[in-house]
C-alpha cells in the first residue's frame, strides 16, 4: 500500500508570552496510506490541531521529515510547498472556512485558482462534481449564510476534494453541528475521501467521531500513542498502516 | 486578470473598509490634484497678465535712438524684418504720440499709439471684437485698434473716428475695427505706423524715437538682445549705442510663484502622508480581520507572492480608482467652474486638460496605494497559519 503521509520523529512547539518553550508535538511518527482513516483524538490544547497543520505543511516542524505524496518536504521552498497543499491535500477546518462573498461553487473553486491552471469549463464541471458528491448540486449558487451549518461544512468538504488530492486532513469537522447533523456530514466526509481513495487524517476530541476512523491514534503530552489497532484489511474495505 | 477580478471582488467584498481608504485617499489627492491645478491656473494668470502688460516670456526692449531711425521708418522696418521677422521672431515697434481724437466732431485729448509689427505675437492682447489690421501695404491705413477703456469712450468696431495726430495736420477719420485687452485701464488708441504715414505723411516729428519689443518663442534674451544689436547695426548705430534690457517680467514671477507652490505642495505631501499612515491602519486592521481567510487561501494553495499581491493590488486599486475619481472632479471644476470666474477680456484663456496635475494625482495616489498597501500585503503573506487556525 503507498504511503501518502510519512512523518518521521517531528518536533513542533511554540513560544509562550512569558517567553518559555511549550513543546506541543514531540517525536511524532506516523505513515498513512491511500484510503486509510485516522482519528488523532486528545484533550483540549494537547496540539492537535498543532500537528494537523504541521503534518498539512502550514507550518515548518522545529525537527523531523514530513513526506507528502512521495515529496520530502524538508528543503521546499513556499511555491512547491503550496502546489504540494494545492494538488496533494484537501483541508476541511472547523467552523466551516467558507468565505462569505462568494457563493458554494465559488468557495468549492477555490483550490481550483492557484496551481496548474484549469480551463473555465473544467473548473465549473469539477466544481459541480464535487458538489454533487456531497449532495449539494443544488446548492451551487447559494451564498454561505443562506446555508445550513451542515451545508457548509459538506461545501468545505467538496472544496478539500475538488483537486482529488491523495490526502484530507480535517480538524474537528463535526465540531460545530448537532449530533444527527454530525453523522451525516462525517458520513459524507468517510464516504467520499473512501471512494476516491484519499486518505484521511482527522483531528477531533469527539471519540465517536474517533471510532469511525480505521485506526485511532492519541495525543498525549506531545506524543502519538496508538489507541486502536485498524481491523484486518479486506477486499475493497479502507487498510492501514503501522504508526 | 485573475488576479485583479480576485482583487476586486475582495474590495467589494469589504465595501465599509475600502470607503475608509478611498476616503482618505481621495481627501489626500484631491489636495495634491487641487492643488497642482489652481497652481497652474494661478501661474497662468498672473503669466498672463504679465505678458499681456510686459511682453510675452522672453521678450527684450530697447528704445531706437532718433540717429538710428533717421533713415527712414521703411528702412527700419527692412532691418527689423532681415533680422528678427526671417530669423522667427516678431517685433513690435511702438511710438506713442498725443493726439486729438473723437466722434462726430467732439475730439479730446488721447494718447496714440503707432504700432509696426505683430502686436499679438510679442505681447499676449486678447482680440475681443474685429482684428488687428492686416499688415498688408494694399490694406493701408487700415483702420484703428481700441482697448476696452477706449472702446467704452469711443465706441467700437465699425465707429468712425476723427484722429488729429499733431497740431498741424489736418484730422482724418479712420473706422474702429478691433478692440483688444491690453491690461491698461486707461483709453489707448492703437493706429498702424505705416497706416499714419500713409495718411498723413512727414507726421512725425523728427526727432522720434521709438521702443522696439521683440520676442522670439524658444529664444532666450541673448539670442534677442544679438539680433536687435545686429538690426541696429544694419542702421548704422555703434553696438555699444543701445540699451537692450529685459522687458518680460515672466521669470521673476515664475521664481516667487514657485516658492509659494512649493508651500502648497508641502501641505499636500503632508496630507498624503496622512493618509498613508491611514491606509497603513486600516491595512493592518484588514489583515488582521482576513487572518483565518487568508489562511485558508493559502491552505488551498495560495502562495505567498499570491497573498502579497491580491492585498496590494486591492490597495492599488482603491488607489487607482479614487485618483480617477479625483481627477474627474478636477477637470470637471477646470473645464465647468473656472472659465466663469475668468473676466471677460481676461488674456488668460480658459485652461485646458490639466495634464500635469492628473499624472500628479495618478501618482500621488499610486505611491501612497502602494506605500500603504506594501506592509500590510507582507503582513498578510506572512500570517502564521497555524496560529490563525488555533485562534
Amino acid at each position: 500500500m503507498t504511503a501518502v503521509l510519512v512523518a518521521e520523529d517531528v518536533h513542533k512547539g511554540v513560544q509562550l508570552a512569558s517567553g518559555r518553550r511549550l513543546d506541543l508535538v514531540r517525536a511524532v511518527n506516523l505513515t498513512v496510506a491511500a484510503g486509510e482513516s485516522v482519528a488523532v483524538v486528545g484533550r483540549s490544547g494537547s496540539g492537535k490541531s498543532t500537528l494537523l497543520t504541521v503534518l498539512g505543511l502550514l507550518s515548518r516542524p522545529d525537527r523531523g521529515r514530513i513526506t507528502v505524496a512521495g515529496r520530502d518536504t524538508a528543503t521546499l521552498g513556499d511555491r512547491p510547498l503550496s502546489a504540494l497543499r494545492n494538488g496533494a491535500i484537501g483541508f476541511v477546518f472547523q467552523n466551516y472556512s467558507l468565505l462569505a462573498h462568494l457563493d458554494a461553487a465559488e468557495n468549492v473553486a477555490l483550490p481550483l485558482n492557484h496551481g496548474p491552471r484549469v480551463p473555465g469549463r473544467e473548473v465549473r464541471a469539477r466544481t459541480a462534481d464535487a458538489l454533487a458528491a456531497v449532495g449539494l448540486a443544488e446548492r451551487a449558487r447559494s451564498r454561505p449564510r443562506q446555508l445550513s451549518g451542515g451545508e457548509q461544512q459538506r461545501v468545505a468538504i467538496a472544496r478539500a476534494l475538488v483537486r482529488d488530492p491523495s490526502l484530507v486532513l480535517a480538524d474537528e469537522p463535526t465540531g460545530a453541528l448537532d449530533t444527527a447533523t454530525a453523522d451525516r456530514v462525517l458520513a459524507t466526509l468517510t464516504g467520499v475521501t473512501a471512494r476516491r481513495g484519499a486518505a484521511l487524517v482527522v483531528v477531533t476530541h469527539d471519540r465517536e467521531v474517533a471510532m469511525r476512523m480505521d485506526r485511532v491514534l492519541r495525543l498525549e503530552d506531545g506524543v502519538l500513542v496508538e489507541e486502536r489497532q485498524p481491523a484486518a484489511p479486506a477486499v475493497g474495505e479502507r487498510r492501514s498502516a503501522c504508526v | 486578470m485573475r488576479l485583479i477580478l480576485e482583487a476586486l471582488r475582495d474590495l467589494r467584498a469589504h465595501r465599509g473598509r475600502t470607503l475608509l481608504s478611498a476616503v482618505s485617499l481621495f481627501v489626500a489627492v484631491i489636495a495634491v490634484v487641487g492643488v497642482s491645478t489652481v497652481g497652474s491656473v494661478v501661474q497662468d494668470v498672473f503669466v498672463a497678465n504679465a505678458e499681456q502688460q510686459h511682453g510675452r516670456a522672453v521678450t527684450v526692449a530697447t528704445r531706437l535712438p532718433h540717429p538710428v531711425v533717421a533713415r527712414g521708418l521703411p528702412a527700419v522696418l527692412t532691418a527689423l524684418d532681415t533680422n528678427i521677422t526671417r530669423a522667427g521672431g516678431s517685433y513690435l515697434l511702438m511710438y506713442q504720440d498725443n493726439a486729438q481724437v473723437g466722434a462726430e466732431g467732439g475730439a479730446q485729448p488721447q494718447v496714440v499709439t503707432l504700432y509696426s509689427g505683430t502686436p499679438g505675437a510679442v505681447r499676449r492682447l486678447p482680440v475681443l471684437h474685429g482684428g488687428w489690421p492686416a499688415p498688408d501695404p494694399q490694406t493701408y491705413p487700415g483702420g484703428l485698434v481700441l482697448n476696452q477703456a477706449a472702446e467704452a469712450q469711443y465706441g467700437g468696431v465699425g465707429t468712425e473716428l476723427s484722429v488729429q495726430l499733431g497740431r498741424a495736420f489736418p484730422a482724418y477719420t479712420q473706422p474702429v475695427v478691433g478692440v483688444i485687452a491690453d491690461g491698461v485701464d486707461a483709453p489707448v488708441v492703437y493706429q498702424s505706423l505705416l497706416g499714419a504715414l500713409t495718411l498723413q505723411p512727414g507726421v512725425l516729428p523728427a526727432d522720434w524715437s521709438p521702443e522696439l519689443h521683440v520676442h522670439a518663442d524658444g529664444a532666450g534674451e541673448s539670442v534677442l538682445r544679438s539680433a536687435v544689436l545686429a538690426a541696429a547695426a544694419d542702421l548704422g548705430a555703434p553696438p555699444t549705442g543701445l540699451d537692450v534690457r529685459r522687458a518680460d517680467t515672466v521669470g521673476g514671477l515664475l521664481a516667487s510663484l514657485r516658492s509659494t507652490r512649493s508651500g502648497f505642495l508641502a501641505v499636500a505631501a503632508l496630507t498624503l502622508l496622512v493618509a498613508v499612515v491611514g491606509l497603513l491602519n486600516i491595512g493592518f486592521a484588514t489583515v488582521r480581520d482576513r487572518t483565518r481567510e487568508l489562511t485558508l487561501r493559502r491552505a488551498t494553495g495560495a502562495t505567498r507572492g499570491h497573498v502579497f499581491l491580491l492585498v496590494l493590488l486591492a490597495s492599488v486599486l482603491v488607489g487607482l480608482l479614487t485618483a480617477l475619481a479625483a481627477v474627474l472632479l478636477a477637470l470637471g471644476a477646470v473645464d465647468l467652474v473656472v472659465p466663469h470666474l475668468l473676466a471677460r477680456g481676461s488674456a488668460v484663456r480658459a485652461p485646458a486638460f490639466p495634464a500635469e496635475a492628473a499624472l500628479v494625482g495618478l501618482a500621488a495616489a499610486l505611491a501612497a496605494a502602494l506605500a500603504g498597501g506594501a506592509a500590510p500585503a507582507l503582513a498578510a503573506a506572512r500570517v502564521d497559519m497555524a496560529q490563525a487556525l488555533r485562534d
